[in-house]
């Protein structure tokens, strides 16, 4: 059934973030800010610069590598945001028409490339936060958070939505299943039944969710996780941290493909 | 030492759910909370968490439950909920387990050595790296015992404990309990489970306690216990 398949999809996250590779190894608070300079500087390029950004594929391609996780599980995963990305530059195409590249009489309109690129820093981003949530719990990643001093709120609204998700996605399991058991032959839910339907899920999900937050209290949990404990940075975390960062740097400040194609030239 | 001086609890302020209870329970002593549906256990173990505003007093080794000192209480007590999937809420059995111990700022090498000592009292050290919604029932409950465990603390608070288990797991989480030392408040609905673990209970009804003495006494008092809808222990039958 499609709601267990989402269901087993945000499990497979939580396992994924139990690995043991090297990634799994470095401290969440600096795979985080990784992944926050990478975006950042992904963004920082211009909406024309195809080429330049092409180098930044670098990034996702050695993290995937190094945390053993699979490219096409990750296509998989970030499906459901695909045509979002896709959809936020769109509009370039028929509203930006002057020509970019005119190529023995092919036309590339400036529009098509700044939705390429768009399209492109849409797909990076998302695959460089499918790297921080596949190798870190979400606990781990709140906590850095912590560390960072972000507001209590902003972080316990993460940590909760999260986590009720995944409540929520089990309650709709378990009454889709004990209403199909009644209605044998009927595809999905006879429209008389929504109200009732939305209301139960509401109700009961209120409910478990409460239970869960009183479980989190009742070890400790006070909105708060300054003083949970995601271990101590040791070198090789500070060594990630400069070594990937200046190579992303260094890939914002020299356009790979450009200069080799100056060099072929000369 | 857990004290309850005149408690009371209402949700809507017209229906006592709690009706002036009073009673205390030594250190290391092990009593059983008893009661029809809706008498009131549930209620009276999240008071002692202060997950509800009461009226009257409890302490817990002496420190006033108020929401002032929860860090402290929840520090004490261990609360076995009684749906293991509501406590269970980590990915793996040790992430949960490490849960509590990191809260309160715990270091790695102490959790981790705490975690391994607990799985192997409980011999569930197979179970260390096993993905909380792969396990069985059985196992969960095992599980979410440990959880509680790791966080060390001097009294245990359980809420229907064998609920959903076969009688081989009943067995083996009845021979934990009986085990460990803590102080422990059991709330059941398994008359024989308490008569196993327990050597006094506490009889509620309709928010008031009808009987606090030693298990064997309540338990084979027929007009007491059917007086609160419930029946004689299969033992006693």
């Amino acid at each position: 059934m499609e709601i267990n398949r989402k269901l087993s999809d945000l499990r497979r996250l939580d396992e994924l973030s139990a690995g043991t590779s090297y990634i799994h190894g470095i401290h969440t608070l600096f795979i985080l800010l990784v992944t926050f300079i990478y975006i950042v500087t992904l963004m920082s390029f211009d909406k024309y610069d195809l080429t330049g950004i092409l180098m930044m594929f670098l990034y996702p391609v050695f993290m995937f590598r190094l945390a053993e996780l699979s490219f096409s599980e990750s296509l998989r995963k970030i499906r459901y945001v695909l045509p979002f990305i896709l959809f936020m530059g769109i509009l370039n195409i028929f509203f930006d028409r002057d020509p970019y590249l005119v190529i023995n009489g092919f036309r590339l309109s400036r529009g098509a490339v700044s939705f390429f690129t768009m399209t492109v820093k849409g797909f990076l981003a998302v695959e460089a936060s499918y790297v921080l949530i596949a190798t870190n719990s979400i606990y781990d990643i709140c906590a850095a958070l912590s560390m960072l001093r972000l507001p209590r709120i902003l972080i316990s609204l993460f940590l909760l939505t999260f986590r009720y998700i995944t409540v929520m996605i089990e309650e709709v399991a378990n009454m889709t299943e004990a209403y199909s058991l009644r209605a044998p032959g009927q595809k999905g839910l006879h429209i008389s039944s929504w109200g009732s339907f939305l209301g139960q899920l509401l109700l009961r999900s209120y409910d478990k969710a409460n239970e869960l937050y009183l479980g989190m209290e009742a070890r400790g949990y006070t909105g708060d996780l300054r003083n949970y404990d995601i271990g101590k940075p040791v070198l090789k975390d500070y060594v990630f941290l400069i070594v990937v960062s200046a190579l992303i740097i260094l890939c914002r400040l020299i356009n790979v493909p450009v200069t080799i194609g100056n060099l072929i030239r000369r | 030492m857990i004290r309850f001086e005149n408690v009371g609890f209402s949700y809507d302020g017209k229906r006592q759910i709690l009706k002036d209870i009073s009673f205390e329970i030594d250190d290391n002593a092990s009593v059983g909370l008893i009661g029809a549906n809706g008498a009131g256990k549930s209620t009276l173990i999240r008071s002692v968490l202060g997950f509800l505003d009461f009226s009257g007093k409890i302490t817990v080794d002496g420190t006033e439950v108020t929401k002032k000192t929860l860090p402290e209480i929840r520090k004490k007590i261990g609360y076995v909920m009684q749906n293991s999937d509501n406590q269970m809420f980590m990915p793996r059995v040790v992430d949960d387990m490490a849960f509590g111990p990191k809260n309160y700022g715990m270091d790695k090498e102490e959790t981790e050595r705490r975690i391994d000592a607990i799985l192997e009292r409980l011999s569930i050290s197979h179970l260390k790296e096993a993905y909380n919604h792969k396990l069985s029932g059985g196992e969960k409950k095992m599980a979410s015992i440990a959880t509680i465990l790791t966080m060390e603390p001097s009294i245990l608070i359980m809420d229907e404990p064998t609920s959903m288990l076969d009688p081989y797991n009943r067995r083996k989480i009845q021979d934990v309990i009986v085990s460990l030392p803590q102080t422990k408040l059991i709330a059941s609905h398994d008359l024989d489970f308490i008569c196993d673990t327990c050597e006094k209970s506490i009889l509620l009804y309709d928010g008031e306690i009808r009987g606090y003495d030693l298990t064997e006494r309540i338990m084979r008092d027929r007009d007491l216990l059917e007086g609160c809808h419930l029946e004689l222990p299969y033992r006693y039958q």
